[in-house]
């Protein structure tokens, strides 16, 4: 009995202890789940801030976080983890990748190493991280030029200088507030670095192309020494700074098209160009495709430019969302690609967006750009090369033994490559003579092949007939403006003819596209002493030291 | 300049130059004179000073004419006064002068460089120096400078040369011993002592004959000799004894051999007068004796005799074998011939042979105790045992030594020839060497010519065509005779392959033909200007033709050069895997000299390695990245394998064998990857260079595969019809034999019956009954005219009974035709016969009538048995063309239209291959040719089924198929080829399995000659088994396709 009623004591004295401790408890669980779903609710406004390049409300967030978990009763790993992962990001979105390595070994060291996209994030960090450390950075009035010291230093002034005078002209031409802090230009020292960077494949990279990219509100572009000829690294930069100012106004939501359209429509008004202009190569692609009507679809160029199967496909649909811009700003005017961008923003279909915008359903509007393409004359060119970027493939190849030899491809592809190497074979041994007319055989077949006008315009200059060499050389620079062998060449023919100031125009010129071949340099330094600009002549000389060092 | 001045200037200097003139001339008559002195006086002086005086003497001597001559010249160019002084020397001789002399000289000078102190007055000046130049031609400087001094001395050197020409005059000898003895003999110490002073002031020794014993060294082999009444002048080879008798007039008490006139021997005396000693001639000299008499006077001889050594001769070695340079194999064995002589004996012969750097010497003959003056050996040389590899060139020669054991054995040697260790590597890099060279020179070849076309498009002035093709011509035939060179290389290379054989016999053939055809066009020329265009346009084709083997070399080189790091890799693996192996026998034994020989294969594995990166770095730099963007070709890699071989070398030299091992091995796996990627890389170039062509070529197998099969679906079908049609004929056949039965009996019965007329006619005579109107001469007449016609009848018929028989063996050939024009011929003409009988008959009124009747009848028998034969011959014209079966007409125009489907798609297989032929070189050239001989054959077939003779087409329809087979399989074997010249060094196999005759294999793998017999006599005969086989061929049946060529083909020839 006594039992009975100590047991009866003793079992309300449990009771009651369990009751409270269970109230405790709860009232303790619903303190804790309340602090989770906020932090979850600040995090993942914070990788919305981060998604629209708000690293500043980003960062806010992000030590609000940490004050909500430091003010936690007791620490909680998980979102310890998830405030630590967040940090990480936040730290390589901004381009510090060795804090966001930092943050991101702490995380591992608190779980593991996370889902198959964390482990990829982190190790592309680490690389990042390896890439840039002892990196330099130069900075202007609004913007951050990191590289790695060495030959890339060249780059700086010149980026640095476009992308200012970039800024001063689209800002006011987009009309975007640029406000969020100086934009960092990175130059990366390899394609497999930037495509560490950006989270694709080197050879997707390489086999589309893809040289400089607009991503982290960040500029990345990929050395111009990485290519055997260089390629326009100032319009480069001006393109995806286009595309920063864009995202900075619509965030994600801009379609491709009118993406790539406007970047490319605008990216050489930082040179006082009026923009939207189409080089022959695209004219002769579009009008090719106009005659056939076979065009590369806005959906086809989704999710990205990056993914066509050829160079051609990919000037191709440059050339039409280029035109498409045109189209749109001279028939609508700029103020209307305005109201574009901002239904856009609103999260309207783009096909939608463009009938209220002018009136036309899609189809009466790609019947009307089509028309306006024909309005433009432009000549399909037969038999045009479309050039395809030739990346270096070792580091320690030199600028100045780049030798452009007619490989097995090229003797498969077509006839005109067996008198090519065979006139290069001729030339190699002094027979100029006989290897110009092995050049002009191979043009024939091919006429418009910018390797063998400039081996014919070079063969032509070795003879030391200049005036000669200057017709092939031209035509190879009205069809392809960017290839850099065309400039040096006519630089090295109008030395020959004495025209000092023409020769330093086209070897700046090939400056403006490679940088890093000496060859101009050396020409520069002579020419400019002989024009009397020794300043000049010291600056090449200089320009040519820092190219030089390893 | 003032005129004053310069006067005085002038002056002084022709007083400077006189007194130059005057000094040069004392001193040289002075030094003549001095030397003149010297020279007379010299050799007596040295006459009577010996040893160090006169030594000092002869010094001083030749010092004093140095000097003499030296100072002659320097005091002539030394300049001995200023002008100052020369004025003053002046000034002494005319003191007239009163120092205006001097004066204006010095004022003059001080003028140009004034002292402010002494002012003077520039007036003056110039007042003094004309007064002074007006005294200057006054001056004799003959009185200045007189020739007092030269007289003198010219006297002094007068009778200097005076006395030189009487001492010459009477001592002719005088002058010139003297000046040996001052100048030419040598400077030496005196050596002799006061005793030799003494002997030679001695009274002289007489000494008798010398009889002198010689007992020759052993190696000589000669036997003592004595020779008899000498001079004593000894003669012997060095070593030999020679034992002295003589004897003297005097009496001594002793006496020495006195031999190079300081090494003294005593001579044993005798009675007071006989001597006798012994010496060793070991080096030519002379020797005297030397004595002292009873009365203690020393004497001696007072000539020496000489002593002469006579030569050993070198011993001499020759090659008889080989007899010049040899290219062998490293495991050959050399047979080496040689003949060596020496005029006492031959020691030994030894070969030396150099390989590298280092020089071995391998001994090959010694002679025993008693050594020949003549050898004669053989030696066959084991290559395996020198250690040489492929590659190497050893130069070898023999080398004897004689027996000299006295001054040391005395060494000859053979010509020094070369061995060339056969390399099939090497030689294969020869060939390759070769194409570069023909490469290169096919470039200059093509820039000839297009530099030619150049001068002849823009009709340069001075061009002639005629000249510049010549010339083309010339190199061109230069370029052949190069592509011959390669060719003949080729056939004793065994890693070349057989396509760039193929590629270059056919660009051989291709620019011989073109060569001679523009040849024959520029001969052409000469007399008409006709065929320029066809020049220019073989010009053009030659030009077409070397810009497509330009390629197709390049190509074809790189491949190989890139095949050959390849094999030089392999190599270099198996070199590895023998030192890993050593390495482990080294671990097992600790053999010391496994040591030597580990560390120096690993010294040939780096060289090696470093030859293999210099290649690759040649290449690299020949081929550009296109296919060098490998891990194979990238230098860390390469620089990982040097630091484990030097890891290997070092942990070898710290005996930490398993490090050694283990970094072997690492090694092994490094390189193994390494040549798998080159490997891989050279196998997709291979493909690269390749793949084009040998698509096209699988396009062009595959499209003939089709049209043999099309062919042989012709075949088949053309054979159908004529089997049918052979069916139908036989059927006729028999139908035929009955006929020609049944005909040649009515011939047969024709002919009996024309027999009766015959004979029926015989009997016929003219009627009997006697017209009255006849007188017996007509009659007689009209009589003679009957036998004459019934005569005429008579042979007629016989004419035709024979023709019959004609007809009779035509139907028997079955020659139908034949048998039925002949018998309508036989009809007319019996017809003509049986009219012209009726009519004489009738005319004559032949009798008996029922002769008459019979003939008549028998006549009209065999007409209608000719007619009957005729009508059966002309009804079975009709029938004796078989009849195809219904539908094989039809069947043979679709056939005809096909067979010139296929043609026409043999033609455009013809213009790929050609086409083709153009891109490789090797495809063989008579792949077209049979292209086009099975167009024609399927024209041929295309032709005789739209005749309607399936038979006939079958023949050209069998050749068509033949010849495309033949072209086909020529394709593949060309694909093949090229397929395996593709694949990375399979192109270029290693030589492990047999070897070709006149090459070799690579490494050890050579030429051998171990175990190689001569052919036996009868060897060229054909072997018995040859010849039973060959039998045994032809009794069995010839191949399908054979039998039915041969059978068409006669078929065709009997038609």
């Amino acid at each position: 009995m006594r039992f009975r009623v100590i047991s009866g004591r003793v079992a309300i004295a449990f009771i009651s202890i369990a009751l409270a401790g269970s109230a405790f408890l709860m009232w303790n669980a619903s303190g804790s789940v309340a602090l989770d779903t906020q932090i979850q609710k600040e995090l993942k406004k914070g990788y919305i801030a981060l998604e629209y390049w708000d690293f500043g409300l980003a960062d806010e967030i992000g030590r609000k976080v940490r004050t909500l978990l430091d003010s936690a009763p007791e620490p909680d790993e998980e979102r310890e983890l998830d405030w630590l992962r967040y940090q990480a990001y936040l730290c390589f979105y901004a381009g510090e990748y060795e804090e966001a390595l930092n943050f991101a070994d702490r995380a591992n060291k608190l779980n593991g190493h996370g889902l198959e996209a964390w482990q990829d994030f982190y190790n592309r960090t680490k690389s990042l991280a390896q890439i840039w450390r002892g990196a330099k950075e130069e900075r202007s009035e609004h913007f951050i030029f990191r590289y790695i010291p060495g030959p890339e230093e060249i780059l700086v002034k010149p980026g640095l200088s476009a992308l200012e005078r970039s800024y001063r002209v689209l800002t006011r031409e987009l009309q975007v507030k640029a406000d969020r802090g100086p934009v960092l230009a990175e130059v990366y020292p390899s394609v497999a670095a930037l495509s560490m960077a950006v989270g694709l494949s080197e050879k997707e990279m390489k086999d589309s192309g893809t040289i400089a990219i607009c991503r982290y509100r960040r500029l990345m572009i990929t050395s111009p020494r990485q290519l055997l000829s260089g390629y326009d690294y100032l319009t480069t930069l001006s393109h995806e700074f286009v595309h920063y100012l864009i995202y900075l106004r619509n965030g994600p939501k801009c379609p491709i098209w009118l993406h790539e359209g406007i970047a490319k429509h605008e990216e050489s008004r930082w040179k006082g160009d009026p923009g939207g202009q189409l080089d022959p190569i695209p004219q002769s692609l579009l009008a090719s495709a106009v005659k056939r009507d076979e065009f590369i679809s806005f959906e086809q160029m989704y999710p990205t430019f990056a993914k066509f199967d050829s160079p051609a496909q990919g000037q191709l649909a440059f050339a039409e969302v280029v035109t498409v811009v045109d189209y749109l700003t001279r028939e609508q005017g700029m103020p209307r690609l305005f109201e574009l961008l901002d239904m856009l923003k609103q999260g309207i279909d783009d096909k939608e967006a463009l009938a209220r915008l002018t009136g036309k359903n899609f189809d009466q509007f790609w019947q009307g750009w089509k028309e306006y393409v024909a309005t433009r004359n432009y000549k399909e060119i037969p038999g045009i090369d479309v050039p395809k970027l030739e990346f270096r493939n070792r580091e320690t190849e030199q600028e100045d033994q780049q030798e452009d030899i007619v490989g097995e491809d090229d003797l498969a592809s077509n006839e005109a490559w067996r008198y090519v190497r065979i006139g290069d074979l001729l030339r190699n041994r002094n027979h100029l003579a006989a290897a110009v007319m092995e050049y002009e055989k191979a043009l024939v077949l091919l006429p418009y092949q910018p390797r063998i006008q400039n081996k014919l315009g070079l063969s032509l200059i070795l003879m030391g007939n200049y005036r000669r060499a200057l017709k092939p050389l031209m035509q190879a620079e009205r069809i392809y403006p960017n290839y850099v062998t065309t400039y040096i060449n006519m630089g090295r023919a109008y030395a020959g003819v004495g025209d000092t100031v023409k020769a330093i125009s086209y070897f700046e010129k090939a400056l403006t596209i490679n940088p890093f071949d000496p060859t101009p340099y050396h020409y520069l330094i002579k020419l400019y002493e002989n024009a009397g600009e020794p300043k000049r002549s010291e600056r090449a000389r200089e320009r040519l030291r820092i190219i030089s060092q390893r | 300049m003032n005129p004053g001045l310069d006067k005085i200037h002038r002056k002084v200097s022709a007083l400077r130059m006189r007194e130059f003139w005057i000094r040069l001339f004392q001193g040289l008559s002075l030094a003549g004179a001095v030397w003149l002195c010297l020279w007379i006086l010299g050799p007596l002086g040295l006459g009577i000073l010996h040893g160090w005086s006169g030594l000092i003497l002869r010094v001083l001597i030749l010092f004093a004419a140095a000097g003499v001559i030296i100072m002659a010249i320097t005091r002539a160019i030394y300049p001995r006064g200023t002008d100052d002084r020369l004025a003053l020397r002046i000034e002494k001789v005319y003191p007239n002068l009163n120092n205006s002399l001097i004066s204006s000289l010095q004022l003059t000078r001080e003028r140009e460089h004034p002292d402010p102190r002494h002012p003077f007055s520039a007036y003056l000046l110039e007042r003094l120096l004309q007064n002074t130049a007006s005294q200057m031609p006054a001056i004799d400087l003959s009185r200045v400078a007189t020739l007092e001094g030269l007289k003198w001395r010219f006297l002094l050197f007068c009778l200097a040369v005076l006395s030189a020409l009487v001492i010459h005059n009477l001592y002719p000898a005088y002058l010139g011993n003297g000046f040996q003895l001052l100048i030419l003999s040598e400077f030496r110490l005196p050596e002799k002592s006061a005793r030799e002073r003494a002997l030679l002031s001695a009274e002289p020794l007489t000494t008798g004959d010398f009889t002198l014993e010689y007992i020759y060294p052993a190696y000589s082999g000669l036997k003592p000799q004595e020779v008899q009444h000498t001079s004593g002048e000894i003669s012997a080879l060095a070593g030999t004894e020679v034992i002295i008798h003589t004897t003297c007039l005097e009496r001594v008490a002793s006496a020495n051999l006195v031999v190079g006139g300081s090494a003294r021997i005593p001579l044993r005396v005798d009675d007071g007068n006989k001597l006798s000693g012994k010496l060793v001639v070991m080096e030519p000299g002379e020797y005297l004796i030397e004595a002292e008499d009873s009365s203690r006077v020393q004497r001696r001889e007072p000539e020496s005799h000489p002593i002469r050594v006579e030569d050993d001769l070198y011993p001499e070695v020759v090659l008889k074998q080989p007899v010049s340079d040899l290219e062998v194999c490293a495991d050959d064995f050399v047979q080496i011939s040689w003949e060596a002589e020496d005029d006492f004996g031959i020691g030994g012969v030894s070969l030396v042979y150099q390989r590298g750097m280092e020089e071995e010497r391998l001994e090959i003959f010694r002679s025993g105790e008693r050594p020949d003056k003549r050898h004669e050996g053989d030696y066959d040389w084991d290559l395996t045992g020198a250690g040489v590899s492929p590659g190497d060139r050893v130069a070898f020669y023999l080398e004897v030594d004689d027996n000299d054991n006295i001054s040391g054995p005395k060494k000859g040697r053979s010509a020094t020839l070369y061995l060339d260790v056969f390399s099939a590597f090497k030689k294969h890099e020869e060939v390759i060497a070769k194409e570069e060279e023909l490469f290169e020179n096919m470039i200059e070849h093509l820039a000839d010519h297009l530099d030619d076309e150049r001068s002849r498009l823009d009709a340069s002035p001075g061009y002639i065509l005629e000249k510049a093709e010549a010339e083309l011509i010339q190199r061109g035939r230069e370029l052949l005779a190069h592509i011959q060179n390669i060719l003949k290389m080729m056939e004793s290379d065994i890693h070349t392959s057989e396509l760039m054989k193929d590629s270059m016999e056919n660009m051989g053939r291709v620019y011989k033909s073109l060569l001679e055809a523009r040849s024959g066009l520029v001969r052409a020329l000469v007399s008409s200007a006709r065929p320029v265009k066809e020049l220019v346009g073989l010009r053009r084709e030659y030009i077409e033709d070397l810009e497509r083997d330009i390629i197709f070399l390049d190509r074809m080189i790189k491949k190989q050069r890139m095949d050959l790091v390849l094999m030089e890799g392999k190599n270099l693996a198996r070199a590895q895997e023998d030192l890993a192996e050593l390495l482990e026998r080294y671990k097992e034994t600790h053999d010391p000299a496994l040591l030597d020989e580990l560390q120096r294969k690993m010294a040939e594995l780096e060289a090696a390695f470093q030859e293999l990166l210099s290649r690759m770095a040649m290449m690299r730099s020949e081929m550009g990245d296109e296919f060098f963007n490998i891990e194979a070709m990238d230098g860390p890699r390469w620089n990982d394998i040097f630091e484990q071989v030097a890891r290997m070398r070092n942990a070898l030299q710290d005996g930490d064998l398993d490090s050694a091992m283990a970094q072997a091995e690492d090694f092994l796996n490094s390189l193994g990857q390494m040549m798998a990627a080159l490997n891989e890389q050279a196998g997709q170039y291979g493909e690269a260079i390749s793949a084009e062509a040998l698509r096209r070529m699988d396009e062009a197998i595959e499209k003939l595969a089709e049209l043999e099969a099309g062919e042989q679906d012709m075949i088949e079908r053309s054979e159908a019809i004529y089997h049918r049609q052979l069916e139908k004929t036989a059927q006729l056949e028999s139908m035929l034999d009955r006929f020609i039965e049944d005909e040649a009996e009515k011939i047969e019965e024709i002919r009996r019956k024309l027999g009766n007329v015959q004979n029926e006619m015989r009997g016929l005579t003219p009627a009997r009954k006697k017209p009255q109107t006849n007188t017996p001469d007509e009659i007689k007449q009209t009589t003679m005219e009957f036998y004459r016609k019934r005569n005429l009848f008579h042979h007629q018929i016989g004419g035709i009974t024979r023709q019959l028989r004609e007809r009779g063996r035509e139907l028997e050939h079955r020659e139908l035709e034949q048998v039925l024009e002949g018998m309508k011929k036989n009809q007319e003409t019996m017809e003509r016969i049986r009219d012209d009988m009726e009519v004489f008959m009738d005319r004559f009124q032949a009798e008996p009538d029922k002769k008459r009747e019979q003939t008549s009848e028998q006549c009209q028998g065999a007409l209608a048995l000719g007619q009957e034969i005729i009508d059966d011959l002309e009804a079975l014209r009709g029938t004796l063309k078989p009849a195809f079966a219904p539908g094989d007409t039809a069947e043979m125009k679709a056939m005809a239209d096909e067979q010139e489907g296929i043609r026409d798609q043999t033609m455009d297989v013809w213009q790929e291959v050609a086409d083709l032929e153009d891109d490789v070189p090797a495809i063989p050239m008579g792949v077209t040719g049979k292209l086009d001989q099975a167009a024609l054959s399927m024209r041929d077939a295309s032709g005789y089924l739209l005749l309607e003779e399936p038979g006939s087409a079958l023949a050209p329809e069998r050749e068509a198929r033949l010849r495309l087979k033949q072209a086909r399989e020529d394709l593949v074997r060309a694909q093949k080829q090229m397929s395996q010249m593709a694949q990375s060094g399979a192109g270029l196999p290693l030589a492990l399995g047999g070897r070709r005759s006149g090459g070799g294999g690579t490494g050890t793998r050579g030429l051998a000659m171990k175990g190689f017999k001569l052919p036996e006599e009868g060897a060229d005969k054909t072997p018995e088994e040859f010849r039973q086989n060959l039998l045994k061929a032809m009794r069995e049946e010839a191949p399908e396709e054979y039998r039915h060529l041969n059978h068409d083909y006669y078929e065709r020839l009997m038609r």
